[in-house]
C-alpha cells in the first residue's frame, strides 16, 4: 500500500518494468562510458608517473646494437622480456672519463625460458647491490634487507611457488617480496643482485648450448644508468659519452620518458573524444526516449492536476523519476565497469602496450562518485523539457482525448 | 459552499500570433448551489469541458471570477489554488481516469495522499467509500481490469475522498449502460442530499429526473431549461 504521494515516482518505475530497464540502460551505458574512460586515462597516466619515479637514472646507457628503439625502449621502459650486452670496459670507461656523473650502476637483461613460476617468459634484472640508485629504493618498498645470492624479489604479478621459490634454468631461488604494482611488464620481472645474476647467466648457457655466443657474465653488462652531478647539465654528459664512448648509445631517461608520454596523450586523446561521442549520442536517445514516455503518460498527469497536484509538483515527479532511474543506471554503470576493470585489467594493459596502472581505491571511488552525479546531471537535463512541458499541460483537454 | 462563476469568458485564438478569435465560453453566470444537483446538457463542442475547467480552478477564464464561497480561487498561485482543489473541489473527468500503476484503493486514497494525510482512518474512509459504490470486493484490483461502469464510480469515490464541499462530474455516464447510468446518477443524487453542490455535465435524457436544477450549454453560452 502506498503511503504517500512522493512514492508515485517509485510505484511508476516498477510497475513499468521494461519502460524503466530501457532508460536505465542508457544511463548505465552513459556512467560506463564515462568511468571507464576516466579511468583508463588515470590509469594511464599513474603508469607514467609510476615509470617516471621507478626508473631513477638521469641517462641510460646501452649497447649500440640495441639502439633500434624497440628494443632498448620496450626492455627498460616498459619491461618486456628481451636482452642485450655490451662490453664491460664501457661501464668502466664512462665511469672514469667522462665528467659530471653522480652516481653510476650497471644492470643485467636474461629473458628466461618459461620458468616455474610463470605462464610467459620472466624478464630478470640484475643489480649491483653495492652501486644500485635504481632499484634498491624502488625494492626497499617491500623488502629493505639486502638480495643475498639466490634471493629475488619478484613483480606483483610473478606468483611463486607455496614454498616462496622459482626453479630458473634448474637453479632455485628464494622469493624474498613481492613488489607493489607497476602497470608495466616489470610487474612480470624478478630482480636478484649481480652474483646471482652471473650464476643464472652459466645456467642460461649450460641450457643453451647450441647459442651463437655464450653470454660470458664477467665481461658483459647490459646497460648503465647514470644519475648526472648536481650543476652539470644532462644533455652535455649524454653528448660527451656519445662522443667519447665508442660502440655504445646515451638516451636522457626523459626523453624516453616523453615518447611514452607522447602515445599516452594519443590514446588518451581518442578515449576522450570516443567518451564525448558516446555521451551525446546517449543524452540524445535519453532525452528522445524519456520525451516519448512522458507524453505517452499525459493522462496520468492531467488526472493528478486534477486532483490537486501542483504544476511545479508534476515536475517533480518527472524529475524525480529520471534522477532515480539514471541513479540505479549509473550505479549499475560503476559496478560493471569496476567488475570488467579489475578482470581485464591484464589484458587491458597488455593489448594498449602502455604503463597501465589503477587509481587508488579513494581516487576511484571519488570518481566514482563524480561519474554518477555527472551521469544523474545529465539525467535530469534531459528530462528538464518534458517536466516542463508536462507541468503546464492543460488537463481538461487532455482528458477530454484532445490535443492542446 | 456554492460556487459562483461571474461573468467567464474562455477565448481562444485560431491561429497562433494572428487575432482570430473564438469563445469556447462566452460570458457565463452561474451558482452551483450547496445540497442541488445542477444538470447541464450539451452536445459535444459546446463547451461543456472548458466551462468545468474554468470552475474547476484548471483553467484561467479570459473574463470574469470563479468564487468558491467567498474564495476568488483564481487570485491564488498554482500552488495554493491546487491544495484548494485537494481540499474542497472534487472533479470526476470524462472517460477513464485512473492511475494504472495503482490499485483501485490506492485510487481512491489518492487526494488523501496528495493533501499530505495518510492514516488508518483515511484508509477506512476509503474502504468505506468503495462498500456504498459496491466496488469493495475490487480494493485491490488493477484499474484495467474494471468495466467502465466500475471505473466511473471509483472516480466518483475518488473525488469524494476529502468530503468536497464541490462536485464536478463530466460526462460520468458516458458509455454505460443504463443500469449503470442508473447507479451513477443515483450516487451523485445523494452526494447533493448530503449537502454537496454537484454539477453534472451529460447527455443523459434521464438524468433531468435526478436533477434540481437543469440547464442546457450552445456555443459557449448557459441557459435554464
Amino acid at each position: 500500500m502506498m503511503r504517500s504521494v512522493y512514492g508515485l515516482p517509485v510505484r511508476s518505475i516498477l510497475k513499468k518494468p521494461l519502460r524503466s530497464a530501457a532508460l536505465m540502460i542508457i544511463a548505465a551505458f552513459l556512467a560506463f562510458s564515462a568511468f571507464g574512460g576516466s579511468l583508463m586515462v588515470m590509469s594511464l597516466s599513474n603508469g607514467l608517473e609510476s615509470l617516471s619515479a621507478r626508473l631513477g637514472a638521469d641517462i641510460v646507457v646501452v649497447p649500440y646494437s640495441a639502439a633500434s628503439k624497440v628494443s632498448y625502449d620496450s626492455v627498460i621502459i616498459q619491461g618486456k622480456p628481451g636482452q642485450f650486452y655490451m662490453d664491460a670496459k664501457y661501464y668502466e670507461e664512462i665511469k672514469n672519463e667522462i665528467e659530471g656523473i653522480d652516481k653510476i650502476t650497471a644492470q643485467f637483461y636474461l629473458a628466461s625460458a618459461k620458468a616455474s613460476c610463470c605462464s610467459a617468459r620472466l624478464q630478470i634484472i640484475g643489480f649491483d647491490p653495492e652501486t644500485d640508485f635504481s632499484v634498491q629504493p624502488w625494492i626497499a618498498k617491500s623488502y629493505s634487507t639486502e638480495l643475498s645470492e639466490y634471493d629475488a624479489v619478484v613483480g606483483s604479478d610473478v606468483t611463486p611457488n607455496a614454498d616462496m621459490t622459482i626453479e630458473i634454468y634448474g637453479k632455485t631461488l628464494h622469493v624474498r617480496a613481492v613488489l607493489e604494482k607497476t602497470g608495466t611488464e616489470l610487474d612480470s620481472a624478478m630482480y636478484v643482485n649481480t652474483a646471482t645474476m652471473k650464476e643464472l647467466i652459466l645456467a642460461h648457457n649450460a641450457k643453451n648450448p647450441n647459442q651463437e655466443r655464450a653470454i660470458d657474465p664477467e665481461k658483459v653488462v647490459s646497460s648503465v644508468l647514470i644519475k648526472v652531478m648536481d650543476g652539470y647539465d644532462i644533455d652535455s654528459v649524454v653528448g660527451n659519452i656519445n662522443l667519447y664512448v665508442r660502440q655504445v648509445k646515451a638516451i636522457r631517461t626523459q626523453n624516453m620518458i616523453f615518447d611514452v608520454a607522447d602515445s599516452l596523450s594519443g590514446v588518451s586523446g581518442m578515449i576522450s573524444v570516443l567518451m564525448a561521442a558516446v555521451w551525446v549520442l546517449s543524452v540524445i536517445i535519453m532525452a528522445i526516449a524519456f520525451t516519448m514516455m512522458m507524453n505517452e503518460r499525459r493522462r496520468e498527469f492531467a488526472v493528478l492536476r486534477v486532483l490537486g497536484v501542483s504544476r511545479a509538483r508534476i515536475a517533480g515527479f518527472v524529475l524525480t523519476e529520471n534522477a532515480l532511474v539514471t541513479l540505479v543506471g549509473g550505479v549499475c554503470g560503476i559496478i560493471i565497469t569496476v567488475l570488467l576493470t579489475l578482470l581485464f585489467n591484464g589484458l587491458i594493459e597488455q593489448s594498449i602496450g602502455l604503463p597501465f596502472l589503477l587509481p587508488q581505491p579513494s581516487v576511484m571511488l571519488l570518481t566514482a562518485l563524480i561519474t554518477l552525479l555527472v551521469t544523474m546531471a545529465a539525467g535530469a537535463l534531459t528530462s528538464a523539457v518534458s517536466a516542463y512541458k508536462i507541468s503546464k499541460i492543460d488537463a481538461g483537454l487532455v482528458l477530454r482525448g484532445e490535443n492542446e | 459552499m456554492n460556487l459562483t462563476a461571474s461573468n467567464i469568458s474562455k477565448k481562444y485564438n485560431r491561429s497562433k500570433g494572428g487575432a482570430n478569435w473564438f469563445y469556447a465560453v462566452k460570458s457565463i453566470d452561474l451558482c452551483i448551489e450547496a445540497g442541488k444537483l445542477t444538470a447541464v446538457y450539451g452536445r459535444s463542442g459546446s463547451g461543456k469541458t472548458t466551462l468545468l475547467n474554468l470552475l474547476g480552478g484548471l483553467l484561467q477564464p479570459s473574463e470574469g471570477k470563479v468564487l468558491c464561497g467567498e474564495t476568488d480561487i483564481y487570485a491564488m498561485p498554482d500552488k495554493e489554488l491546487s491544495a484548494f482543489r485537494n481540499q474542497h473541489i472534487g472533479i470526476v473527468p470524462q472517460g477513464a481516469a485512473a492511475l494504472g500503476n495503482l490499485t483501485v484503493l490506492e485510487n481512491v486514497l489518492l487526494p488523501s495522499l496528495i493533501g499530505g494525510r495518510s492514516s488508518d482512518e483515511q484508509e477506512k474512509r476509503a474502504e468505506a467509500l468503495l462498500q456504498s459504490f459496491g466496488i469493495a470486493s475490487l480494493r485491490d484490483v488493477m484499474p484495467r481490469e474494471l468495466s467502465g461502469g466500475e471505473q466511473r464510480r471509483m472516480a466518483i469515490a475518488r473525488a469524494l475522498m476529502n468530503r468536497p464541499e464541490i462536485l464536478l462530474c463530466d460526462e460520468p455516464t458516458g458509455d454505460l449502460d443504463d443500469e449503470n447510468t442508473r447507479v451513477v446518477l443515483r450516487l451523485l443524487r445523494d452526494e447533493a442530499a448530503k449537502g454537496t453542490a454537484v454539477l453534472l455535465f451529460t447527455h443523459e435524457a434521464d438524468a433531468r429526473n435526478y436533477a434540481d436544477i437543469v440547464m442546457k450549454m450552445d456555443g459557449g453560452s448557459l441557459e435554464k431549461i
